[in-house]
């Protein structure tokens, strides 16, 4: 039992990382647009309103934890921590399944707990990660010799009530696994279960849903793929990935013949890509970065079960190394797409430190939805709004972002403090 | 209370004789269906029979309540000698007890909203209006359609809210004929322990559809149409998988009242059909597929019905639907059996006040031009609407609508049979010259857009071009278009009465305006010069009679 005890070991590792992160990170904007709009106000706006942002079981897991934990980070990121930490239970269950103890088994959980694309889910209070564990859940089921199908299903419909992106995954396994076993019989066993909690729990708020609901994604291919697989700082790696994605499909799908579990997979990954391009034909963008979540995943499970087809034997070792890589790029103290929010904990902090009884704050809008959670958590709920700052507007304090911008100091201001994580500086009068 | 259960009876009574005439013809084509389809099927086809009798009642100068009472009680007694025979297994007890629940919630609800005050909105009352016009003057109106014959019955026994509780029956015919046909399909693919949960779920999901719940509780006739469909397309499956030429007869004669199944309206059909919010019909049969679908899993049914049921209780369909999509209004039990429904309807049907004045204030045979939507079941007055003849008036008085200037276009002589003239603004009148003399219009001439050649400056040619077919050659070197653009001319007098000329050439005695057109302001000053005096005035609405 040598490789599930390192695998063990590595995900429990995972597990405190999110846990650190989930406590100690500050809100990010989509977190806050979250609670702001979708866990502050009562039920019936949470059922009669939507947005791609609403990701409606999750948000609905959130106002229960909200309600029970009070206005916090953590109790925020508590759905999305608790099920993070199942899916790295998931993960290693699933390995034990297809692998046994053997070096793959530590590969996929490398893979699976540490992937870039992946790693900022598992804690955000977004419903990414919550909705993957679902589909793992799914995945862990039907990956097995005697699937129960209806427990498999009902993981799908909460995977994409969990997140709607999580529909096309849902689809393509069901349909994936179905073919890849030749039983369409069995199909309805499959599909309806979950296809009627997922209706039962999303069709409300998707009522509301208009064509200019669904905006958030890429417009270009390429950019859509180096989100998906692109390693930040590691230039060459990144590149191998790259073109090693559509290889590893090739592979899987070639190899697949022989292999009803790695056919499942390869099958489930295309018929996502074929969803992915039927709905950039209806116009719809291409994932970007988040909305790409279960493809990297799909991929990975393609990749490893592919590697335990390998003749080599060292093979699992190249799959590993990447591992490395993976562990070398993990951020600590903010998430990678949010890095410039980071100190909006602080620098509400830094203002209320000043003394001003009321004071009036001027913030891009990227930064005024953490700020206005954080002013809420920080009980200044007689704090005036933060607004944008304009010509003409005149605030006590102005935050400016460095990152995207070369600093410009606000006229008649000095700066207060500069943030070492998100590099945004507090100009005050 | 009276007029609530005038209302019950005037709608079951021809309820019942609806289903006996179909019990006979089921019998008569030897139809034998299963238990739990016989009475919808009944209704289905016992309607155009029945709305083929009351045409002929009606023709006969026979529509009244002894004659339709004593037609209930023909068929009633035939019906019990001759009724038709039922095959297949009984309906199963608890998914069968349970719809029998449902249906007692929501019908008692819906039953109050049918009997009581009848507020169904224009343009839903054409056909009770049609129905309405043929009761009041049967000579006058045109045949009513066979829809509308339908109707003549209700609406003889118990007026406008016993059509209601009538087109509520074939709500409750539908959902029972969806549970039946569900059931039926749900057999051929699963053990009857699965299959029998079937016939609970479609009937729920059919009978709570809050879209259907809205037509039926009015006096519409969506629901018929719908139910025509269902009977019909199900008739005709059984055609086919029996080879049954009598169940291909009786499934066109279903589908004789197929046409109000297509409806503009939008309302909330329940989250599980949202799609279907224009297309009812469709609803029926996507419940009898989820029904059939959802059968296998227990918890997954139980899941759907209560997510519908809850969802769809008008209290709750009210908080939770999209708010562009109307929902039912149901109605208390003191409202459903108030005494005074003039009242209530004056609060509640928006123009009904407006009808009642009209039948208060003019004579039997006027013609009202209005804007207003007017309920037409409630007024004998023949209305029409204002907006063809809203230009016109426009036109009368406004000076900013007023074509008062004249283009001329000389050119070279032209000789030709036809004479294209494009227009580049409205033109209310165009005169041909040769030489400097005017042309005189022909009768033998044949023209596009005629508006701009009836020497009324009123009506105008809103086309880009105009064209005249003189029938023979004809030398044009001028042409002259009064309209928006060129030199100003004069505006002759006289031109609201040449307005009101104009509509009473089409057969108009009155003008209804609301306040709020401006119109009345403008008409109450300078009555005599449009040739009009005021007869009344009621809630915020004007009426004139033209001199």
């Amino acid at each position: 039992m040598r490789w599930t005890r390192y695998s063990a070991a590595l995900l429990a590792a995972a597990g405190v990382y999110h846990l650190h992160r989930a406590w100690s990170a500050s809100i990010t904007t989509d977190e806050a647009f979250t609670a702001n709009s979708f866990v502050a106000p009562p039920w019936l706006d949470l059922l009669t309103h939507y947005d791609a942002n609403h990701h409606i079981l999750h948000s609905f897991l959130c106002k229960l934890s909200i309600t029970a934990f009070g206005w916090n980070e953590l109790a925020l990121r508590l759905p999305s921590l608790l099920g993070g930490f199942v899916l790295l239970y998931l993960a290693y269950r699933l390995a034990k399944r297809l692998f046994g103890d053997s070096p793959l088994h530590l590969v996929l959980c490398g893979w699976l707990a540490f992937h870039p694309a992946l790693l900022d889910w598992f804690s955000i209070a977004r419903g990414y990660g919550l909705a993957l564990t679902f589909m793992l859940a799914a995945v862990h089921e039907l990956a097995g010799p005697l699937p129960a199908l209806g427990r498999a299903s009902l993981w799908l419909g909460l995977s994409a009530a969990a997140n709607l992106v999580f529909a096309v995954p849902a689809a393509a396994l069901v349909i994936g696994w179905t073919a890849a076993r030749g039983a369409w019989r069995r199909l309805p066993d499959l599909a309806v279960p979950g296809a009627a909690v997922a209706v039962v729990i999303t069709i409300i708020p998707l009522s509301r849903a208009g064509g200019d609901s669904f905006y958030y994604g890429a417009d270009s291919l390429l950019s859509s793929f180096d989100s998906l697989f692109g390693l930040p700082g590691f230039d060459g790696l990144s590149a191998a990935l790259m073109i090693a994605a559509p290889a590893v499909l090739l592979a899987a799908l070639w190899y697949g013949r022989r292999d009803d579990t790695l056919r499942f997979f390869a099958w489930s990954l295309t018929l996502c890509i074929l969803a992915v391009a039927a709905m950039r034909i209806a116009g719809m963008p291409y994932p970007l970065g988040r909305t790409g979540v279960y493809l990297v995943t799909l991929w990975i499970l393609c990749l490893v079960q592919l590697a335990g087809r390998s003749p080599v034997h060292w093979t699992w070792a190249v799959a590993l190394a990447p591992v490395a890589a993976f562990l070398f790029v993990a951020p600590t103290g903010y998430y990678r797409p949010w890095q410039y929010d980071a100190g909006n904990r602080a620098v509400m902090e830094r203002i209320a430190a000043t003394g001003v009884a009321s004071p009036t704050i001027a913030a891009p809008g990227t930064l005024s939805q953490g700020l206005e959670f954080c002013r809420r958590k920080s009980g200044y709920n007689h704090w005036p709004p933060v607004v944008e700052p304009k010509e003409g507007v005149q605030t006590q304090f102005v935050i400016v972002r460095t990152d995207a911008s070369p600093l410009r100091t606000p006229s008649g201001m000095r700066p207060i403090w500069r943030d070492p994580v998100s590099g945004v500086v507090l100009f005050g009068r | 209370m009276r007029p609530f259960s005038a209302a019950l009876y005037g709608g079951i009574v021809p309820l019942i004789a609806v289903s006996c005439a179909g019990f006979l013809a089921l019998r008569a084509m030897r139809i034998v269906a299963r238990r739990g389809e016989t009475w919808p099927l009944a209704v289905a086809i016992g309607s155009p029979l029945c709305a083929l009798l009351y045409a002929v009642l009606h023709f006969a100068g026979a529509a009244r309540r002894g004659f339709f009472f004593a037609t209930a009680a023909v068929l009633l007694a035939a019906a019990i000698r001759w009724h038709p025979k039922r095959t297949g297994d009984p309906i199963p007890a608890w998914p069968g007890l349970a719809l029998a629940f449902v249906l007692a919630v929501f019908g008692t609800v819906y039953l109050l909203a049918a009997a009581g005050p009848d507020t169904t909105p224009p343009p839903f009352d054409a056909t009770l209006a049609q129905a309405a016009a043929a009761v009041r003057a049967p000579g006058g109106a045109g045949p009513p359609d066979l829809a509308a014959s339908l109707l003549l019955a209700p609406f003889v026994l118990g007026g406008p809210s016993a059509v209601a509780v009538f087109h509520l029956g074939f709500l409750f015919a539908l959902a029972l004929l969806c549970a039946a046909a569900a059931r039926r399909l749900a057999l051929v693919w699963m053990p009857a322990a699965h299959a029998n949960w079937s016939y609970f779920a479609a009937g729920t999901l059919v009978f709570a559809s809050p879209a259907l719940a809205l037509a039926a509780c009015d006096a519409r006739t969506e629901l018929i149409g719908i139910l025509a469909l269902t009977a019909g397309l199900f008739l005709a499956a059984l055609a086919v998988a029996d080879r049954k030429p009598a169940a291909a007869a009786a499934s066109a004669v279903a589908l004789a009242l197929v046409l109000p199944a297509w409806t503009q309206a939008a309302a909330f059909p329940g989250f599980l059909f949202l799609p279907f919010n224009h297309a009812w019909a469709a609803i029926p049969f996507a419940a009898i597929a989820a029904a059939v679908l959802v059968a296998r899993y227990r918890a997954i049914l139980i899941l759907i019905a209560a997510f519908h049921l809850v969802t769809s209780w008008p209290g709750t369909a009210r908080l939770l639907s999209p708010p562009r999509l109307a929902v039912l209004n149901p109605l208390t039990w003191q409202d459903a059996t108030t005494n005074d429904r003039d009242g209530f309807l004056n609060n509640h049907l928006p123009g009904y006040m407006h009808a009642r004045f009209l039948d208060e204030s003019t004579l039997p045979n006027s013609v009202i031009a209005t804007g207003i939507d007017i309920p037409r079941a409630w007024t004998s007055r023949k209305v029409t609407s204002l907006r063809a003849w809203d230009h016109i008036i426009r036109t009368a008085y406004d000076p900013a609508h007023r074509p008062d200037r004249i283009e001329i276009r000389r050119f070279s002589a032209r000789t030709g049979r036809h004479l294209p003239v494009p227009l580049r603004s409205p033109a209310a009148e165009i005169r041909l010259f040769y030489k400097g003399v005017e042309i005189a219009r022909n009768p033998q001439w044949r023209v596009r857009c005629p508006e701009a050649f009836d020497n009324s400056l009123l009506t105008a040619c809103l086309s880009e071009f105009a064209e005249i077919d003189f029938g023979a050659p004809v030398a044009v070197d001028e042409i002259r278009i009064q309209g928006v653009k060129g030199v100003s001319t004069g505006w002759p007098t006289g031109m609201r009465r040449a307005a009101i000329e104009e509509l009473k050439r089409a057969g108009i005695t009155h003008l209804l305006l609301v306040d709020s057109s401006g119109l009345p302001g403008e008409i109450s000053r300078n009555a005599r010069s449009w040739g009009v005096h005021e007869t009344g005035a009621r809630a915020g609405a004007h009426l004139y009679a033209l001199d």
